[in-house]
């Protein structure tokens, strides 16, 4: 990167912000004295707050904009909506608790722990129900996995149209549970042979249900009450939820109150109205359930422009399959005329969200940045267009293609679809 | 998990501690849990299948559901099922699943009868669910069935003929095949000189529909390449002239030319739908020849949408504050305006624009504001407040419509509350509790509001209005503002 090519519109935006411009100086140059040196700052002056200020602490003041953020237009109300994850302020793969994109069908249910019960019912030997301590002396797990609504991306079938990946890939977050696997509540019942499917069922006022077969059930479900540690949030089903690995996010089912067996499943609205992927064809499918591996970059990002110019950058994302692990993601600069491995870093786990990261040398031209995961069962991420070949553009749900975005060169970063 | 099956092959194996761990041991079962009663699981069984299971016992004749929808569902849903505003639609959409836009209603998508009965039972209507009886809802699922044109209107649905009733989009579902896709086959992708070339062929930027506050440090959202990126290098100036000239806005009549400029660089945006200034024609949109001062909807030879001509009969009419509403939110301002455009997110873009507008496009001297008599009479109303407190009332819309005229839903229509009498809209059924407070000649002021929105429970026991509070004091503050601010536009 010579200076000399620097357009020098570019680098008087960039002089707008102070750090920016900072930057820009080459090392060897002779700085001025930095005032944020050479003048004493209040906080290293004058104590802080003491330890009862705060006896729940939030972040710094300068991060209030880090929040979920919703869609006004998206939903007639926001009682029944949908907030997103700011994927592109965040890092690592565990997500904040108090960023954990919400969707709720009809408000977040405030339940009293004290009053919470989990019936069991059904064809089981004896029906059964939990109160909350109940729940508490059974043997816990902890697992990482990652919830991805169904409908994430559901608003790009047609073409870029949300200019963030908080929009585009927000409806996802990563968090560490610690429950009970429901395959011991459900032994504690008593499963009858002719039990082929269970009803998982919700206590707010959407009464949410989802079928849900037996095999997973007694696979790796998990009936969870804590959640990074901590308990659940009221907004993720506080005290008690279902986690469904790898499984879409509305089986979810927060505030469970009830788990039914049966021989059939229910068919009901969450699973035939919503959740079904109409095809071209006017044929739609049911019980899609598994998360297709995928992947998005993070920063840049139309939230997360380029701010200081050419020279070393930091490209970062993440990666996440519904089938198991992410043991590569290439990463494309120049719109997949030329591939290269990303680094994945920090701990691969099954269902869970991968950190990965490309380092490199930006001249200050445009990029057309993508990413493509690859999954432990081989699987590969397709393009949008190889998506929409097979699936059209009515499905809605289960949109997992490779998300492109554009980078001028003055940084800004804009959600495009390239051919 | 593997700790605990150690333990119990230690606890199988040495029998000596079998005693120490009797808890492990027995763990095919831990004797947690209690029974369920037959009452308990009766009170919370409530799903249906399809082939009938779980039905209780009861009928409901279409006619009866048709009143009961009329009341409980219309608001929302539509008379017809259409869906006003964004709430679903539940009827028509026939034949449209292939098309660009389907719209997927019970008669044109879903394969169950069951699922109707099941889901408005247990959900609906919305903010008052689990409030139907079992006859009710086989009246509004006959009456839903009849509005897709499947059932006469004679028709009584019950638990006898139910499982006869199909649904004529039920063949249309598979299982989940997405692994014989070819995206599934194994793939070793190119890595190196993979195309010749790339082209854009779309971008978010054209639609314009990412929420305001996405993106959070300033040039975080810095307007799309070159042109945009003009503008926004001019737009510190032209701010700077805005604020120094507070004395400058009482003269009214006087043009900031240099706030006009910018507005007629952002007009550009407008001008695929719009001509604007002396002798424009109409296009998309109508023409902007003399719109400022005008009543809405009066250019000569545009045929308007049914929101606009409904603004205009009740004497609406484009100043400074309708243009800056309309522009900021066309399609909320104007619920079914035919102007499909997002709006103007920022004030000081939507200033300059109606300041352009006002230089090239000035309305006849003498139609003057039909509001402005008015407005001498008007309690003082911090607008950003209210601003704010209209925000706080998004949770109250799925209850209440607001405005002169306001149709009752699920809530009474909420027009004038402040110092209103407690329960006096016209045709809305209130709870006793609210019956007596009117009975006893109670007022709403900002204190009982504020009381009442704090915890609506505990202040009326036994209210209708099943919503948990407004807890923060300055959000309740905000939301009275906003009422008191309903009444006096
Ligand atoms: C206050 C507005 C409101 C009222 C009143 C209302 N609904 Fe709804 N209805 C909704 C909303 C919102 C949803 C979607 C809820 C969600 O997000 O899960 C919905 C969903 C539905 C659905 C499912 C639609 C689909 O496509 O999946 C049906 C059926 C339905 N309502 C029937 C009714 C009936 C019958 C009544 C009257 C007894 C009623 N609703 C009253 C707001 C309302
Ligand atoms: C779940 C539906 C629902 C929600 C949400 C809701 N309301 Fe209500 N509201 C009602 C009902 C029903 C009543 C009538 C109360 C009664 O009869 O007991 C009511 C009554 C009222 C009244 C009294 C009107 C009168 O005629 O006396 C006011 C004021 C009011 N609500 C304001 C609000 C505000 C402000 C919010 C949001 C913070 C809100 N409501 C949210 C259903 C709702």
């Amino acid at each position: 990167m010579s200076e000399a090519k620097e357009p020098s519109a570019s680098r008087r935006a960039f002089l707008t912000t102070g750090v920016a411009a900072a930057a820009l100086v080459p090392a060897t140059a002779r700085a001025k004295d930095d005032p944020a040196i050479t003048g004493l700052p209040s906080w290293t002056t004058t104590p802080g707050e003491g330890v009862d200020a705060r006896p729940y602490g939030t972040p710094s003041q300068y991060e209030k904009h880090v929040v979920r953020r919703n869609v006004e237009w998206l939903t007639a109300s926001p009682v029944s909506s949908v907030n997103f994850t700011p994927l592109h302020e965040l890092d690592g793969i565990i997500t904040p608790n108090g960023l954990c994109f919400e969707r709720h069908h009809a408000g977040i249910a405030e339940v009293d722990p004290g009053q919470y019960r989990l019936m069991i019912n059904g064809l089981v030997d004896s029906q059964l129900v939990f109160t909350l301590e109940d729940l508490l002396r059974f043997p816990r797990q902890n697992h990482v996995y990652f919830l991805e609504c169904a409908a994430n991306g559901g608003m790009e079938w047609r073409g870029a149209q949300l200019n963030g990946c908080q929009f585009t890939h927000g409806m996802i977050h990563n968090v560490m549970y610690t429950g009970v696997k429901l395959s011991l509540l459900l032994k504690e019942a008593g499963v009858k042979t002719s039990a082929k499917w269970l009803l998982a069922e919700g206590a707010d006022a959407s009464g949410m249900t989802r079928s849900i077969p037996m095999e997973k059930a007694l696979d790796d479900c998990l009936v969870a009450f804590k959640m990074n540690g901590e308990a659940l949030r009221p907004e993720q089903g506080y005290p008690v939820r279902l986690v469904v690995p790898g499984w879409e996010g509305n089986m979810w089912v927060k505030w469970l109150r009830r788990l039914e067996l049966g021989d059939k499943p229910w068919h009901h609205r969450e699973e035939t109205s919503k959740y079904t992927d109409l095809l071209e064809s006017g044929v739609a499918r049911r019980f899609t359930w598994e998360m297709d591996a995928k992947s998005v970059i993070t920063s840049p990002s139309p939230q997360a422009p380029i701010k200081h110019g050419s020279g070393p950058t930091v490209l970062t994302g993440l990666a996440w399959s519904g089938r198991g692990t992410i043991p590569r993601v290439d990463v494309t600069l120049d719109g997949g005329k030329n591939w290269v491995r990303a680094r994945i870093d920090g701990p691969s786990l099954s269902k869970s969200m991968h950190r990965f990261y490309y380092e490199f040398k930006w001249n200050g031209e445009p990029l057309l940045l993508q990413s493509r995961a690859h999954d432990s069962t081989g699987y590969v991420q397709p393009t949008k267009d190889e998506l929409r070949e097979v699936r059209g553009k009515n499905s809605i749900y289960h949109n997992n293609s490779i998300q492109t975005w554009h980078v001028s060169e003055k940084g800004v970063v804009e959600n495009v679809e390239i051919s | 998990m593997s700790r605990f099956l150690n333990r119990r092959s230690i606890a199988a194996a040495v029998c000596v501690s079998a005693s120490l761990f009797a808890g492990w041991a027995a763990a095919e079962k831990l004797g947690l849990g209690r029974p369920a009663t037959e009452a308990e699981v009766k009170a919370w069984d409530i799903d249906i299948r399809p082939d009938g299971k779980g039905l209780p016992p009861g009928k409901g004749s279409v006619a009866t559901g048709e009143e009961l929808y009329g009341k409980l569902c219309a608001s929302c849903h539509g008379d017809f099922g259409e869906g006003v505003d964004r709430w679903p639609v539940l009827a028509g959409g026939k034949d449209t699943l292939k098309s660009e836009d389907p719209v997927k209603t019970i008669g044109s998508y879903w394969p169950y009868t069951s699922t109707i009965w099941d889901y408005v039972h247990r959900s609906m209507p919305f903010g008052a669910a689990q409030s139907l009886s079992d006859d009710d809802v086989y009246a509004i699922t006959a009456y839903l069935l009849y509005l897709n044109d499947l059932v006469d209107e004679d028709f009584v649905l019950s638990d006898k003929n139910f499982t006869t009733i199909e649904l004529p989009n039920k063949k249309n579902f598979k299982l989940d095949d997405r692994p014989d896709s070819p995206i599934f086959k194994k793939r070793d992708p190119c890595m190196k000189d993979c195309k010749e070339s790339v082209k854009v062929t779309g971008r978010a930027r054209v639609l314009d529909v990412t929420p305001d506050s996405g993106a959070t440090k300033d040039d975080a959202k810095a307007p799309a390449p070159t042109a945009a990126a003009d503008a926004k290098k001019d737009a510190p100036k032209a701010d700077a002239k805005v604020a120094d000239k507070p004395t400058a806005a009482p003269k009214a009549a006087a043009i900031d030319m240099e706030l006009a400029k910018r507005g007629e660089k952002l007009f550009r945006q407008c001008t695929a739908c719009h001509d604007a200034g002396k002798g424009a024609k109409n296009k998309v949109g109508p023409a902007l020849a003399k719109i400022m001062g005008s009543p809405l909807a009066s250019v000569p030879g545009f045929k308007y949408s049914k929101v606009f001509k409904a603004k205009a009969a009740e004497g609406a009419v484009w100043d400074s504050a309708t243009m800056d509403a309309f522009l900021k939110k066309p399609m909320s301002w104007a619920r079914g305006t035919m102007m499909a455009f997002g709006g103007v997110r920022k004030a000081e873009d939507r200033q300059a624009l109606i300041e352009y507008l006002k230089l090239v496009a000035p309305g006849e001297p003498g139609a003057k504001k039909a509001a402005a008599p008015k407005e001498a009479a008007v309690v003082a109303i911090d607008a950003a407040l209210a601003e704010r407190g209209k925000k706080v009332f998004r949770a109250c819309k799925a209850c209440h419509a607001v405005g002169k005229g306001a149709k009752n839903k699920v809530g009474p229509g909420l027009y004038k509350v402040l110092g209103a009498p407690i329960g006096s809209v016209a045709g809305f059924r209130y709870s006793k509790t609210f019956k007596k407070k009117a009975a006893a000649g109670e007022v709403w002021d900002a204190a009982s509001l504020d009381a009442f929105m704090a915890k609506p429970l505990a202040w009326a026991k036994g209210t209708y209005m099943a919503f948990g509070g407004v807890r923060k004091a300055s959000d309740r503050k905000a939301l009275i503002e906003y009422l008191k601010s309903v009444g006096q536009e």
